[in-house]
């Protein structure tokens, strides 16, 4: 088999750094796209009147997964993340999570009965 | 498990409340199980349509927290000899109470959510009732909204009226399709001449521009029937007058909900 030349070899490499630059530019589009979705989500929820009331106008403006949450939560009145997991058949770590994003934004309380963690809408 | 179904709409004085007294009557004569209860509780109407003037105990109380489900449905299953078992929860007639209720905070509109969503579960679910069908208060009120989040179903009676017909379209986006509802939409009191309406041709027709100016299909287009209105309020036809052509008009819509 004929060995490349250096020529060769340099022009390889230039081909092979293009096409990682242009990976490179997708993947920074990407997390532009991102960071301007968790923008605009942020400042939803930024102009969101939230008073702790999880009531059927505070649902309207969730996003769609926490309302999925918040709706099987609004019937248990409190559980825990695996009661609203098997509910929501999400996973449990799923479901802690949307939990407690909406602990942060007030909606809910949050509260252990021995070494269990409970959620609830009062 | 029950279905539940709420009868809504975007303006009043579309005949939402005869329509679901009337399905209720339909299902409960074919010997399902009903509960029709009475959301509408700006301008309550159930109480006179069943003459249960004498009820000490409204669907107000229930969702206050103040009594159980079961104290305050009338069974009217004897009264109107239907095969199935038909209870009736009324809202609360008196001024005061409805002048109450306007002023209600956010926390008792989210308890009173979820004693909506609770029925399905504990009373629908143990007395074995077949269909729960929530009369709204038209627009867009937090009774009716928390009626649209808590059923299955909704079935949004409209006028022709231009405006009608945009209200509910955006309604059924903005308040139906986010909580993952399926939206029915039913035209009533259809102007024009009755035997032409019923003729297919015409009905296709009028169920053609209605979809295209909704954007989602029509379920059906009922005639405007003036000797409805010279009842005043006081007949459930489905029984009173089961071969009248509202009934008949209104059969295949309750088919439609049952094979839903």
């Amino acid at each position: 088999m004929r060995q490349k030349s250096n020529h060769e070899l340099l022009e390889e490499m230039h081909r092979r750094i293009d096409h990682l630059g242009r990976k490179l530019e997708m993947v920074i589009e990407g997390q532009d796209e991102v960071l301007k979705l968790l923008t605009a989500r942020e400042s939803t929820f930024r102009s969101f009147p939230s008073s702790g009331s999880l009531d059927v106008m505070a649902l309207l403006h969730l996003p769609d997964h926490l309302r999925k949450t918040a709706m099987v939560l609004i019937e248990k009145g409190s559980a825990t993340a695996s009661d609203i997991s098997k509910e929501t058949m999400r996973s449990r770590a799923v479901e802690s999570h949307h939990l407690n994003e909406l602990v942060r934004m007030g909606f809910l309380r949050k509260f252990k009965k021995s070494r269990t963690v409970y959620f609830s809408i009062e | 498990m029950a279905k539940v179904i709420s009868v809504h709409s975007f303006r009043g004085g579309t005949g939402k409340t005869l329509i679901s007294a009337n399905l209720a009557a339909i299902f409960a004569s074919k010997g399902h199980n009903v509960c029709l209860l009475d959301l509408d509780f700006r301008a309550p109407t159930l109480y006179s349509l069943f003459g249960l003037e004498k009820s000490s105990f409204f669907l107000n109380d229930y969702l206050n927290g103040s009594c159980d489900i079961r104290d305050i449905l009338i069974d009217v299953t004897q009264k109107y000899s239907t095969k199935g078992r038909f209870l009736v929860a009324a809202a609360n007639p008196d001024m005061t109470v409805i002048q109450e209720i306007t002023m209600k905070d956010r926390k008792w509109e989210m308890m009173a959510l979820r004693r909506l969503v609770l029925l399905r579960t504990g009373f629908f679910n143990d007395e074995n009732v077949d269909y729960g069908i929530l009369d709204t208060s038209p627009g867009v009120q937090y009774s009716s909204i928390n009626a649209l989040a808590s059923s299955d179903l909704a079935l949004i009676v409209t006028s022709l009226d231009k405006s009608d017909l945009k209200g509910t379209s955006d309604m059924i986006s903005r308040f139906i399709k986010v909580f993952e509802k399926k939206a029915l939409i039913l035209a009533n009191k259809v102007p024009g001449d009755i035997p032409s309406l019923l003729q297919s041709n015409e009905k296709d027709k009028l169920m053609e521009e209605l979809a295209t100016s909704l954007g989602s299909s029509i379920l059906e287009a009922i005639p405007c029937y003036c000797d409805l209105l010279r009842q005043r309020g006081s007949k459930i036809f489905a029984l009173e007058m089961p071969r009248h052509p509202f009934v008949r008009a209104l059969t295949p819509v309750a088919e439609a909900l049952e094979a839903f």
